[in-house]
């Protein structure tokens, strides 16, 4: 399951050491009381990432936990880095284009 | 009447309807609709404006522009016929056109209109005699860049801006091509600010703060940048991506191509859920790999799993084929993985529909788990961490004791043998996967668990804490389970050095006193079963005197049983007396609790059937003043008693005392308390009764007003016993539930789902009747038979030369002869250590109560399965029993243990293996009667 390595903003490959640095620095930068819903989503993430055990679990059976499909797919979304990639001129001028046909 | 017209026609007629419309109002109108980009309207208009005046100043023009974008638009539409008649029309258009005569503006349009190469052919012949004109230039520029016609530049003046700053535009345009627009504004640093480039310059520059979520430069920027700039729709969508509402919703489907990578998640993950919802395969697949590449770019291998993941929980929810995931995983993911992707999704499936439970894909997994897992030790974590899946979910679903054969061939291709013990597949699993990953506490205390529900397996179990006690030496738990196991075994010696062993770990745990006070109390017991008052009187006051909650509301009970036994006295008046000044709630409950405690002794020299009796008709006598009782003191003489006393009861309920006076009972218990007591007598077989007290309570109240919690009951009730299987029943019930009360019936179904069987149950846990309608087979119907996937699965394995999953080998097994003289040897040696062991420690403690019986008998149960006598016939057994004895010391030894075991009320709990051995003369005696 990609969702606790997604909300600490890690490749799945991450090391042991690599999750916890990661983890405390986030909670560090989200403390409860100012983002609650990003402090729970951070500390559910490390908790699934906390040792080799509970990382293997999340990988196997992670999806499980959720129970249902549109809690689960909810979650990933979530998850998911609020990047902006701008596109290239190209794919500008054709969303343009398609805009005038 | 006229004829019916179609919308296409009422929508060209739109513009007809302005009859008073000058031609030259007409034909702004057309340039306005023409800078809206509909060239369809623009030439509607224009023809209405020629009908009218065809001398019209700039109608060539508008109409040329007109009719190239009408052209575009044809040929975007895949319309190349049309388009190319409408492109000779603007030819003839621009023929018409007095180029000297335009203006400013007229030339922008033109200019717009015309190919990259004659736009700058046709300026630079204006240039010879006309005047620059800048807004012209820009537009140019921006035909430069879209076209990239750079070749048409040589018709200008070496000097002339366009010319000049072409080269540095030139540079950034792969970086601009790329996206990597904070390069591209470094490279077209050099444009200068009264440049026609010098919009290009701030677009690099605006889209480098996109990027860098810088919106405030960013809207300082794009305040900068002139209204009709090439990309002014992008501007329009940048400043709308800012203010945070153009990012597209995801429901509506259209998102904006710089909306961030969350939004585009969301709008593909909506459109993947109404995918699934529909049952839409093609269009799932289409979606998961979209979305996948958003949610990840880095593998999308790794997000498509995960998506596959999502559609197999759908797939349990019966929402759509589990046929259809396989058929996506292998075209979505590389071959080699596939076997291993479905083995784990089909172990997913059944955490989800656990009534699907088979450990047969974990063996499939295992070998292929290489391929998943390449670091050796998240191999064993992975191993262990399916293996205590399986236990888990297996426990939950089903009982061990009914393995389907299918069940138990997915065991032995698991474990790699059958499974030992019937009825201990799930700890066997635990220990298995406790061997692969010992530092698993939670691990530990699952299986101590599982263990602690056997009541025959209390070696093993003691063997478990020890390893527990090893592993985790800081760790309470172990050394107090140590102690609470050693109590049930009345070996009180063993159970007080465990808990003191504890109390150096958790001094403060409550938890200790607590099991103190109840061991006193067992102890206590067991000495007044064995008539030996004063250690009774001793252990009751030790556990008076630690003073603990658990203990307080039976010690009365206990003592006055004491006295009662002790003294010989007419029961009846003693009790009586005693009752005198508690309230009706109070003494119905001591009294049930004394018919307890003299049934659970009614094998005891000291306790005859007349007392029971005596108390029975006490509690007869006292039930009829039940109508004194309060409702909360009703329910509490139906509660069990708490978990904490388990050591000292072997059935913690009391509502079965009350059997006879059940509908009198529930007679008494109001609306707010009545679910819990109708759920404690579910739990004791009361159906029927409650069933009863239903009916009663909802007979000549009209519908409307009816319970619906006492309704959703009655509905379970009358399906179980299979009076009305209507799944409409529920319906009705949750159709007129509100909110609150439909989230009460779904802890209820919960509740009641222990009390039913499939497929009730099933959808009492889902809380979804609907299935009901359809039969067993629609419940969880959406992953096929297990044989069909792993048939699946194995296919792949062939074609890629994967190794198999492990076939399973039965273990060759040769009935034991009772006449094996080595056999009967170990027996005897057995028996002789444990008469050794009994002598010694009776002559060290000088009391023979604390003998430890039940070690004797583990040792016998161990000899038993360690010789593969487990299941064999009593004939058997009982054949070996009589060799046994042949020897005296060795018959010396069975007769203590025999007469251990009924002083110990065991005689009747022992496995039918023990029994044979211990008993085998009288339970011959028995069958004969």
């Amino acid at each position: 399951m990609l969702v606790p390595y997604l909300v600490l903003g890690l490749s799945p490959s991450a090391t042991g050491e690599e999750i916890r640095r990661r983890y405390l620095e986030l909670v560090r930068a989200h403390p409860p009381g100012r983002d609650p819903e990003r402090f729970q989503q951070i500390t559910a993430a490390g908790e699934a990432l906390k040792d080799d055990r509970a990382r293997v679990k999340t990988e196997l059976f992670g999806v499980a936990g959720y129970g249902d499909f549109e809690l689960a797919l909810d979650a990933l979304v979530k998850a998911v880095p609020d990047r902006r990639r701008p596109p290239g001129l190209r794919t500008l001028l054709a969303a343009e284009r398609k805009l005038d046909a | 009447m006229p004829g019916r017209r179609n919308r296409s026609d009422r929508k060209r007629s739109a513009p007809a309807r302005a009859p008073r419309a000058s031609p030259r109002r007409l034909l702004d109108q057309a340039r306005e609709v023409l800078g809206g980009g509909d060239g369809r309207k623009a030439l509607e208009l224009i023809r209405q404006a020629r009908d009218r005046d065809d001398s019209l100043t700039g109608l060539p023009l508008v109409s040329f522009c007109a009719s190239i974008q009408r052209a575009r638009q044809l040929a975007a539409k895949g319309m190349e016929k049309e388009a190319a008649v409408t492109r000779v029309r603007a030819d003839r258009y621009r023929a018409a056109i007095s180029v000297p005569a335009l203006g400013e503006d007229d030339w922008v349009l033109f200019v717009r209109y015309l190919d990259g190469d004659d736009a700058l052919a046709a300026y630079a012949e204006h240039l010879t005699a006309g005047p620059v004109m800048l807004r012209v230039e820009r537009a140019l520029a921006d035909r430069l860049v879209v076209e990239r016609c750079w070749g048409a530049l040589e018709a200008l003046d070496e000097s002339h801006p366009l010319r000049r700053d072409a080269g540095a535009v030139r540079s950034g345009l792969g970086a601009m091509d790329a996206g990597d627009w904070a390069q591209a504004a470094s490279l077209l640093r050099g444009v200068p600010r009264q440049s026609p480039f010098a919009a290009w310059r701030l677009f690099c520059k605006a889209m480098a703060c996109f990027d860098a979520r810088d919106d405030a430069g960013l809207r300082r920027i794009l305040d900068l940048l002139p209204d009709d700039f090439a990309l002014a729709r992008t501007v329009a969508e940048c400043r709308r991506v800012i203010a945070g509402d153009g990012e597209g919703d995801g429901a509506g489907g259209r998102v904006s191509v710089l909306a961030g990578d969350r939004a585009k998640a969301a709008a593909l993950a909506g459109e993947l859920k109404r995918a699934l919802n529909k049952r839409k395969v093609r269009a799932v697949g289409a979606a998961i790999e979209k979305l996948a590449d958003v949610l990840y770019p880095e593998d999308p291998d790794r997000a498509r799993l995960d998506l596959l993941e999502i559609a197999t929980l759908a797939a349990a929810r019966d929402l759509f084929p589990v046929s259809a995931v396989r058929e996506m995983a292998q075209r979505l993911l590389p071959s080699e993985r596939v076997p291993g992707v479905m083995a784990r999704l089909l172990l997913l499936g059944q955490q989800v529909a656990s009534h699907l439970w088979n450990p047969a894909p974990a063996s499939v997994l295992f070998d292929l788990l290489p391929a998943e897992f390449p670091r050796a030790g998240d191999r064993a974590l992975a191993r262990a961490c399916v293996l205590e899946t399986l236990a888990r979910t297996g426990r939950a679903a089903i009982h061990p004791g009914f393995l389907s054969p299918q069940m138990e061939a997915g065991l032995t291709m698991l474990l790699g043998r059958p499974p030992e013990t019937p009825g201990m597949v799930f700890a066997e699993l635990m220990m298995a996967s406790l061997e692969a990953d010992p530092d698993n506490r939670d691990g530990y205390l699952f299986l101590l668990d599982l263990l602690r529900g056997q009541a025959t397996d209390k070696r093993r179990l003691q063997r478990v804490l020890q390893d527990m006690a090893d592993r985790f030496p800081d760790d309470a738990t172990p050394w107090l389970e140590l102690a609470t196991l050693h109590y049930s075994r009345n070996a009180y010696r063993q159970a007080e050095t465990a808990l003191a062993a504890a109390r150096e770990r958790a001094s403060h745990d409550d938890r200790l006193l607590d099991l103190q006070a109840v061991g006193f109390l067992k102890s206590a017991d067991q000495s007044r079963r064995q008539g030996r008052f004063a250690l009774a009187d001793r252990d009751l006051r030790r556990a008076e005197e630690l003073g603990r909650r658990v203990t307080a509301p039976v010690l009365p009970a206990k003592r006055l049983l004491l006295e009662l036994v002790s003294e010989g006295a007419d029961a009846a008046a003693m009790i009586a007396a005693c009752l005198e000044d508690l309230p009706p709630g109070a003494q119905l409950w001591m009294l049930a609790l004394l018919v307890r405690e003299l049934r659970d002794s009614s094998h005891v020299r000291n306790v005859s059937p007349e007392m029971i009796a005596a108390v029975q008709d006490l509690l007869a006598d006292r039930v009829a003043r039940v109508g004194e009782c309060a409702s909360d003191e009703v329910v509490r003489l139906l509660e069990p008693l708490p978990a904490e006393l388990d050591l000292l009861y072997d059935d913690r309920r009391l509502a079965p005392i009350f059997h006879a006076w059940w509908p009198a009972l529930l007679e008494r218990v109001d609306a707010e308390r009545l679910p819990a007591v109708l759920d404690i007598l579910m739990a004791c077989g009361g159906r029927v009764q409650v069933r009863r007290e239903i009916e009663r309570r909802l007979r000549g109240v009209r519908k409307a007003r009816r319970d619906p919690l006492l309704l959703f009951y009655l509905a379970v009730l009358r399906y179980e016993d299979g009076s009305d299987r209507d799944a409409r029943r529920f319906e009705d019930v949750l159709t007129r539930a509100d909110a609150a009360t439909r989230e009460r019936l779904r802890a209820a179904g919960a509740r009641l789902a222990r009390h039913t069987h499939e497929p009730l149950r099933h959808a009492l846990v889902t809380f979804d009747f609907e299935a009901l309608d359809m039969g067993p087979a629609a419940l969880g119907g959406g992953l096929p038979p297990l044989d069909e996937l792993l048939a699946s699965i194995g296919e792949f394995l062939e074609a890629d030369g994967l190794p198999r999953g492990r076939a399973g080998s039965s273990r060759g097994v040769v009935a034991p002869d009772p006449d094996d003289p080595s056999l009967v040897e170990r027996f005897r040696r057995a028996l002789a250590e444990d008469a050794a062991d009994a002598r010694e420690q009776a002559a060290q403690q000088g009391m023979l109560f604390d003998r430890d019986v039940f070690d004797d008998l583990d040792r016998l149960e161990d000899l038993i399965d360690d010789n593969r006598l487990r299941g064999e016939p009593p004939s058997v057994l009982r054949e070996l029993a009589g060799n046994l004895r042949a020897e005296p010391l060795a018959r010396q030894e069975l007769d203590r243990l025999a007469r251990d075991c009924i002083t110990a009320g065991l005689r009747d709990k022992l496995t039918p293996e023990l029994h044979a051995l211990l008993f085998p003369r009288k339970g011959k005696k028995r069958r004969r009667r």
